[in-house]
């Protein structure tokens, strides 16, 4: 991985692109912790399908989130250049990591404010309550998300999304 | 000389002390007057003993001195020279406190000033195992001047035999002076008869030096037997020394103590403290903070392993500093995985460390337990269980107070008088039970009273009175029942010794609070209550049975298991309905399918094919599974530090392999299981 | 005296944790390594495997007393030649005597401190 350009300012940010379904991503650089090839994860009982469980992070039993199924891509497949990205992830109570699946990690590239056009209407699109911005690189269009809120939706999700019976009640 | 502090020593020193208190503490309360225990008495005497020379060992006199009264006395009953009775055994207890003072004051580096009580003061008999070293250690009286001495040293063939070795001897007196040695050989026999364990040589000494006499006989003083020593003063008469006398050691001692003072000791000699300062006692004790810890060696070892592979994970990383080549960039990769495992491990069994069983608190228990109620003349039974369960050394030192605090209440509050219980049809003996077992990352501390139950108009009215709630509330049971952990409630009519001291029920919910727990309470008017106090575990270390279901695979927390079976098709019962049952010896019990529940794949078709492990939680039930792995110990990871709290789940840990497993919370699957059906 | 491959260590056997220490890193300090037993049986299950330069027993011990596992040790054939010093607290002739029966090198009378442990030791190592 690239290290972390010193000219970086607070108008021009690096970021980590990975590919969805032929769609490139960009997420802030500064919240990747690392990235891992893809391991099978073990499951975890009562979750979203999206949460395809837990692995062992040096110890720190972490969840993985498929952005793909969770972002409704039809294609699934695992191929070597599946890998997970692990981010830091922190709301008001504490910090987390998460894990997320991606169809390949593409490049770092630093964009500049000015460079980000605004966001289209992708109506209906899962990702659209996410996405902060598009930038272009070399003419090619990168969909700028918040990974803090893609992976926390993903988490919290799973609590509201489930089926009601699996919740004690109080 | 050796330079060795010897206060390195005195908190492994003052640990064990505490723990021989324990063995004593127990041992007494066990003791079976009309018909003693010969053994637990020995283990009281060993306890006692131990206690005493580590004591002298280490420089605290008042504990030695004390100990050596308690000491005598145990031998006494040892040897049925002092016959046992309940005031004895009730004097001994109230010495046991003492001790544990005294001890728990040398700790602090003080020296309790309180007059020691008479019997228990230095008998005679003590000082008489000290001279020794007075003697010996006193190199160089000033009066003494250099002195050459003649020494003849005509072992016997055997000396050899019991690893005597004169050249050592010679060694030693070396360092009192100057040493001529002279090898007689006029006994060495001819090569075919010599047999190499014998001695044949025999020696004459001249040594000058102006250690005593004493000392130089103590070189010698372990082969009275063996050889014939004649020491000479150069220039004095000879004087034969016997070599079987006793060397002049200073004070010598009478063999066996004067019988006079034990028989003393338990009429008045030994601290007869009252019943509310020995109460005073158990409590300062259970405020004194664990500063060291005892640990397995299995443990140690472990670490001492794991510290071992990295060491060789290190050399591995170091050899691939400047890696260039592929190969070596694979190993380098390999290296740091290792480390990351080995990092990992490390800091699991560091963790591991600060378990400690529960015991050291429940041990305390039957004392609390029966000076409690004989001050409140009830008879009450305690029953305890589960004091190997482990728990954080944190939490085990900040459970003794709620814990203490609820058992007081359960004896005050909850046990009735026998007159009154016998009015109510109850048996006049009260119980008490206190139980502790893991469930899922969490230890939960039961404390169960077959007395009174709370008394729910009584609650009411009390909060209703102290503003907890308006009187117009409706309230169920179970929200009543918690009323009674509101601030500043006590429904007590009067204010007792035992456990009105103005601590509430508050207090000691906020204590569990504070580490993250909760407590409830059950009750039932007439016939008990019992509360529960859950803490967090996430460090803990649980015995795991690994189960798999297809391609997943389950721990089972061992203590939650009865058994593991396969099914049995004649056993094997469908009620109506769909809930599939099973009978176990008399009762029926209930199935439940992993692979139903988590809708995962499993190898097994029909329960006939399964196998089933039953579990106890709540209630007895079987989980049906594929197969049976190993058992080992898991380490409870908490899933919520990632993601977030997973019913019917308790946690997670790592297998072996590195991956993660799912550890089951066997209650809350049971009450799934309930709700799905 | 006829030279038996040894281990060197000195064998402490005692049940008290802090005597072990004691005398084990006394022991250290003096130039000896050392290995440490809890009670008699563990001490001649060791011993059984392993021969050692001395041992040093306590009397006072569960499942095993030292004076038994004196009489014990000198039973195995490796053992007859080797030190054995019973740690005591009574300084009495009889006390010292059962251990000789025992066949028993010497003996040390506790309380000792770490000095005259080492003087008494080097007696026979």
């Amino acid at each position: 991985m690239k290290t972390q350009d010193p000219m970086q300012t607070h108008d021009q940010k690096q970021y980590l692109t990975f590919k969805l379904d032929g769609e490139e991503y960009g997420i802030d650089i500064l919240a990747v912790q690392e990235i891992r090839s893809y391991e099978p994860a073990t499951r975890v009982p009562k979750t979203a399908r999206h949460i395809l469980g837990v692995i062992n992070l040096r110890g720190e039993v972490v969840p993985i989130v498929d952005l793909r199924i969770r972002f409704n891509i039809p294609n699934q497949g695992i191929d070597k250049n599946t890998v997970i990205i692990l981010v830091k992830i922190a709301d008001e109570k504490k910090a987390r990591t998460v894990g997320m699946v991606v169809d390949a990690v593409s490049d770092v590239h630093v964009i500049a404010e000015e460079d980000m056009g605004t966001v289209p209407n992708l109506k209906g699109a899962m990702a659209d309550d996410y996405i902060t911005g598009i930038g272009t690189i070399n003419g090619k269009m990168i969909i700028l998300l918040d990974v803090s809120l893609v992976a926390h939706a993903a988490l919290i999700e799973d609590m509201v999304s489930k089926p009601a019976a699996e919740e004690e009640p109080a | 000389m050796s330079g060795i502090d010897l206060s390195q020593f005195h908190e492994v020193f003052f640990e064990e002390s505490f723990e021989g208190l324990g063995v004593l503490e127990s041992g007494l309360l066990n003791l079976d007057v009309s018909a003693p225990d010969a053994n637990l008495i020995n283990n009281m005497f060993r306890a006692a003993h131990s206690i005493k020379g580590g004591a002298a060992t280490f420089g605290f006199q008042q504990v030695a001195e004390f100990t050596h009264g308690l000491e005598s006395l145990l031998d006494d009953i040892r040897s049925h020279a002092c016959e046992i009775n309940d005031d004895l055994v009730q004097n001994l207890l109230s010495s046991v406190d003492r001790l544990r003072n005294i001890l728990s004051a040398a700790r602090a580096g003080e020296v309790l000033d309180e007059r020691i009580p008479i019997a228990v003061s230095t008998p005679p008999g003590e000082q008489a195992t000290v001279p020794q070293e007075d003697a010996s250690g006193s190199v160089a009286a000033p009066s003494s001047t250099s002195q050459t001495w003649n020494i003849d040293f005509v072992p016997a063939a055997h000396l050899f035999l019991g690893g005597h070795d004169p050249f050592r001897m010679f060694r030693e007196l070396k360092n009192l002076g100057e040493l001529v040695v002279r090898a007689g050989c006029d006994k060495l026999p001819k090569l075919d008869q010599f047999n190499p364990e014998n001695c044949y040589l025999m020696w004459q000494l001249t040594l000058t030096t102006d250690a005593p006499r004493a000392e130089i006989e103590e070189v010698f003083e372990w082969i009275d037997d063996e050889a014939s020593i004649t020491l000479t003063p150069v220039a004095e008469e000879q004087d034969v020394l016997s070599a079987g006398t006793e060397a002049d050691t200073g004070a010598e001692s009478p063999a066996s103590e004067p019988v006079a003072i034990l028989q003393e000791t338990p009429g008045v000699g030994v601290a007869d403290t009252d019943p509310a300062g020995s109460s005073v006692i158990t409590q300062s004790f259970a405020h004194a903070e664990v500063t060291s810890i005892r640990v397995n060696i299995e443990r140690v070892d472990q670490l001492v392993n794991l510290v071992g592979e990295l060491v060789i994970t290190q050399s591995m990383l170091t050899r691939c500093k400047e890696a260039t080549t592929r190969e070596e960039m694979e190993i380098l990769t390999r290296g740091i995985e290792r480390l990351e495992e080995n990092t990992r491990e490390l800091q699991e069994h560091t963790m591991r460390i600060r378990m400690l069983p529960i015991d050291t608190v429940f041990q305390r228990l039957p004392r609390l337990v029966r000076d409690v109620s004989r001050n409140l003349g009830k008879d009450v039974e305690l029953i305890i269980s589960g004091a190997q369960t482990e728990v954080d050394k944190t939490v085990l030192e900040r459970i003794t107070d709620p814990l203490t605090h609820l058992i007081r209440n359960s004896l005050d509050h909850g046990i009735e008088q026998s007159s009154v219980r016998e009015v109510a049809g109850k048996p006049s003996r009260g119980k008490i039970e206190v139980k502790a077992y893991h469930e899922g990352g969490s230890i939960v501390l039961e404390v169960t009273d077959d007395g009174a139950g709370l008394n729910k108009r009584r609650i009411l009215d009390k909060a209703i009175a102290s503003g907890l709630i308006t009187a117009v509330e409706e309230l169920s049971d179970a929200q009543i029942h918690n009323l009674i952990f509101g601030a500043g409630f006590s429904t007590a009519e009067h204010l007792s010794e035992v456990s009105g001291r103005g601590v509430g029920m508050d207090v000691v919910k906020n204590n569990i609070e504070q580490l993250g727990g909760t407590i409830q309470v059950e009750s039932e008017e007439g016939v008990g209550s019992r509360f529960i106090i859950k803490l967090p575990l996430t460090l803990a270390i649980i015995e795991g049975q690994l189960v798999r279901v297809g391609d997943d695979i389950f721990v089972i927390p061992l203590l939650n298991i009865i058994e593991s079976t396969r099914v049995s098709q004649q056993l094997y019962g469908n009620i109506a309905g769909g809930t599939e049952t099973y009978r176990l010896q008399d009762d029926y019990i209930r199935m439940v399918h992993l692979r139903d529940l988590y809708n995962i794949r499993s190898d097994y078709e029909k329960a006939s094919d399964a196998i089933m492990v039953i579990t106890n939680a709540t209630e007895v039930f079987g989980i049906l599974v594929d197969e049976v792995l190993g058992q080992q110990q898991v380490v409870v990871k908490s899933l919520e530090t990632n993601f977030k709290l997973i019913p019917t789940v308790s946690g997670a840990t790592i297998l072996g392999d590195g991956t993660v497993a799912m550890i089951l919370d066997v209650v809350n699957l049971y009450r799934a299981s309930v709700e799905v059906a | 005296m006829s030279e038996i491959p040894k281990k060197d260590v000195v064998l402490i056997v005692d049940d008290s944790a802090s005597m072990r220490d004691m005398v084990g890193v006394t022991l250290k300090v003096a130039g000896f390594d050392f290995e440490t037993k809890t009670d008699g049986s563990e001490a001649l299950e060791y011993a059984r495997e392993n021969q050692v330069m001395a041992v040093l027993t306590d009397v006072n011990m569960p499942n095993m007393d030292g004076i038994t596992l004196v009489r014990e040790l000198r039973e195995l054939p490796h053992y007859r030649f080797t030190p054995i010093l019973v740690l005591t607290t009574e300084s009495s002739e009889e006390s010292k005597s059962r251990g000789k029966d025992a066949g028993a090198t010497g003996w040390i009378v506790k309380p000792f401190d770490p000095d005259n442990l080492i003087k008494v030791i080097k007696r026979v190592i």
